[in-house]
């Protein structure tokens, strides 16, 4: 019995000193934090960054406990988006074309290129902390500007690399914070539009087959490579949400002229192509930048032409392809015009100059990125937020 | 020779162009009547071609209302070939290689007035060069560098059908694909549309993952042909000569409709009279939209 004793008390001790020690380096952690969050300079690959960089998920749910329970609200709110800011520069700052050159999140995501399995890769933890450090805002994150701000560039940022999988909960969270908030809605709107895509859907086929139980989601990190993660609907139900989504965003925000283009593409591709026409014509009588002017007369275009309306579906096609003259998709669809109306030379003709060699014409195609691509564009989101960090 | 290719101009089919309340522009408009009707049929028994059949062999049944066949023909007209070819990032290597052979392998097996034409596609689509009996240049186009990126496999199609209609002969599209559709700007719908108005007939050579989606197996079925779905690359000489031959063993019938509306979507049924035969043709054409 003396001996149990002996042995529990014994025990006790190196508890006591392992804790102790624990709290020890978690202090020093604490404090190597704190020196990184006020050292960063927003936008750049500085030693803060690197310092943060490889912590783990248990680290840093530790330190930010322990940043939390600062009393001073202006200290600690301050801390707090330096700290957004910092977690969202780690992530963006080592992201590149084959994932995060980061300690990989807890889920792991299979990724797919031109619809085959080509390796499985992973995410980075820094977007959730980087989320539940914003949670951490008193009296509560909503009265934060940043944090709006904060939620707009970062979920550009990943749906710039169509990273769904890290996207979903992101924009979730921002649209519990922020429910009315027009532009994040938009992005919503653009996730599940690009989730009913050819490229998310040809992976979900592929995967039917394929021998894992992981859940599903892709995310194109390249042009072409897609990453699954948490279960995604058939294209009609994502083109559903994407509609609500749609909708929601114009009644905050009527004057959205990208969320009404976005709203007729969806419209033509659910059959209702006359709404769609309506749409467009709409944001057609506003200012645009060349990109959203493109998308706009090419979906115009097309819902045109599904109504038989080929001479006013040429001239859009024709006014797309002037603003961009070296894309397909305008030519495709002014070939598929002719061809409906009986006019195989002129479709031919216009196949023909699908090859124009690129050193006469530039054979960019906002097309191809059209799920990636918004305005104002990522990058100037990003960098107003970096401006927006107080010093 | 001569009353053929008098006969093949006169083929083009004038297409009807609904004049909607909605429209808002002037709007041109197009004959809907259809002067002849072009059926490419593949007549099989146990799997082997039925040759030395003769018109009078043939019922055509036009929404059900039978045809007089005024033309007929087996393997005398040239071809009109399209390969259409997916160069996406996922063909690299000795899939390529294979690819390119299978190419140069249907080169081979043309005769001397039939014509090629070679599009390549990944993210975009690049005609190598359009119909032509100039074999050089179209050996030269196969061993162009590769298009890569995602696979435009909807897009490919409707440009491959469109090219082999642009000239003389029967229009044939064998298209290789490894995957499924991840790029394109046309919709399935819209180019399904273009196979039921098409005289061309597409064979389709799947690796992959290509064989498993829709599209393939509508567009070779609407237009009269088949998928083949190959377990690698490594036979895909032999599947692109495999196609060129059943082609070849086709008879082309043709007839101006009569007793039948318009406009709309024509059931064609095509019989071959006291013979248990298998038939392979489009099952039916579209006038109009």
């Amino acid at each position: 019995m003396l001996a149990v004793a002996t042995g529990v008390a014994a025990g006790l001790v190196v508890l006591d000193a392992e804790q102790r020690d624990s709290r020890e380096v978690l202090a020093e952690k604490v404090g190597i934090w704190y020196s990184a969050i006020d050292a960063h300079v927003p936008g750049r690959k500085d030693l803060a960054v690197d310092t943060v960089a490889g912590w783990s998920r248990t680290d840093l749910l530790a330190v930010l406990n322990e940043l939390k329970k600062t009393d001073e609200v202006p200290a600690l709110n301050h801390r707090l988006k330096r700290a957004a800011m910092l977690h969202a520069d780690v992530a963006m700052l080592n992201r590149h074309v084959s994932g995060y050159s980061l300690p990989p999140a807890d889920r792991e995501s299979a990724w797919y290129r031109d619809g085959e399995l080509v390796s499985i890769g992973s995410g980075t933890v820094h977007w959730e902390v980087g989320r539940l450090i914003l949670d951490g805002l008193k009296p509560n994150p909503s009265r934060e500007e940043f944090v709006r701000l904060w939620y707009r560039a970062t979920s550009a940022f990943l749906q710039g690399w169509s990273e769904h999988v890290e996207l979903r909960p992101h924009l979730s969270r921002g649209l519990q914070i922020f429910p009315r908030d027009a532009m994040l809605l938009m992005y919503g709107g653009t996730m599940h539009e690009a989730l009913a895509e050819p490229r998310v859907q040809t992976a979900l086929q592929v995967r039917q087959t394929a021998p894992s139980d992981s859940p599903f989601l892709m995310t194109r990190t390249t042009p072409t490579t897609v990453q699954p993660s948490a279960p995604t609907g058939n294209a009609t139900n994502e083109r559903r949400t994407a509609e609500a989504l749609f909708r929601r965003a114009l009644e905050m925000d009527p004057a959205s002229s990208e969320t009404r283009i976005r709203l007729a593409y969806l419209l033509s591709l659910r059959g209702r192509h006359q709404e769609a026409v309506t749409e467009v014509t709409k944001a057609l009588d506003t200012r645009l930048p060349p990109r959203m002017r493109y998308f706009a007369f090419l979906f115009l275009g097309r819902a045109q032409q599904a109504l038989g309306q080929y001479t006013p579906a040429t001239r859009a096609f024709e006014n797309a392809a002037l603003l961009f003259p070296g894309a397909q998709s305008a030519k495709l669809g002014l070939s598929q015009v002719a061809r409906a109306q009986g006019n195989r030379d002129e479709a031919i003709a216009h196949l023909a100059k699908l090859s124009a060699p690129s050193n006469l014409v530039s054979r960019e195609d906002p097309w191809r990125e059209y799920n990636i691509t918004h305005v104002p564009d990522v990058f100037e989101l990003v960098s107003e937020l970096r401006r927006s960090v107080v010093p | 020779m001569f009353r053929l290719v008098a006969l093949v101009v006169s083929m083009s089919v004038g297409v009807a162009v609904p004049v909607t309340a909605q429209d808002p522009g002037p709007v041109a408009t197009f004959s809907t009547r259809v002067d002849t009707v072009r059926v490419d049929v593949l007549v099989s028994e146990g799997g082997n071609p039925v040759v030395g059949l003769q018109p009078t062999d043939f019922e055509v049944l036009d929404n059900g209302v039978q045809q007089r066949i005024d033309f007929f023909l087996h393997s005398e007209l040239p071809l009109n070939v399209v390969l259409a070819l997916d160069t996406s990032g996922s063909v690299t290597g000795e899939r390529l290689n294979q690819l390119r052979a299978a190419g140069r392998a249907i080169l081979n097996g043309l005769k001397t007035d039939d014509k090629l034409a070679l599009v390549t596609f990944g993210s975009t689509i690049t005609v190598r060069t359009a119909l032509t009996t100039d074999m050089t240049r179209a050996r030269a186009a196969l061993a162009t560098e590769t298009d890569g990126g995602d696979t435009a496999l909807v897009d490919a199609t409707y440009s491959a059908m469109a090219l082999g209609e642009t000239d003389l002969g029967r229009a044939l599209v064998i298209l290789f694909s490894d995957g499924l559709d991840t790029a394109s700007f046309l919709t399935p719908e819209n180019v399904l549309n273009t196979a039921r108005r098409t005289d061309a007939v597409v064979y389709a050579v799947s690796v992959g993952s290509a064989g498993r989606g829709a599209f393939l197996s509508d567009v070779t079925q609407l237009t009269g042909g088949r998928v083949l779905s190959l377990e690698s690359t490594q036979d895909m000489d032999r599947a692109f000569l495999e196609i060129l031959n059943e082609f070849r063993q086709r008879y082309l019938l043709s007839y101006s409709p009569r007793g039948v509306s318009s406009s709309g979507w024509h059931r064609l049924d095509v019989r071959v009279k006291n013979r248990k035969v298998e038939i392979k043709a489009r099952p039916g054409y579209l006038v109009g939209s």
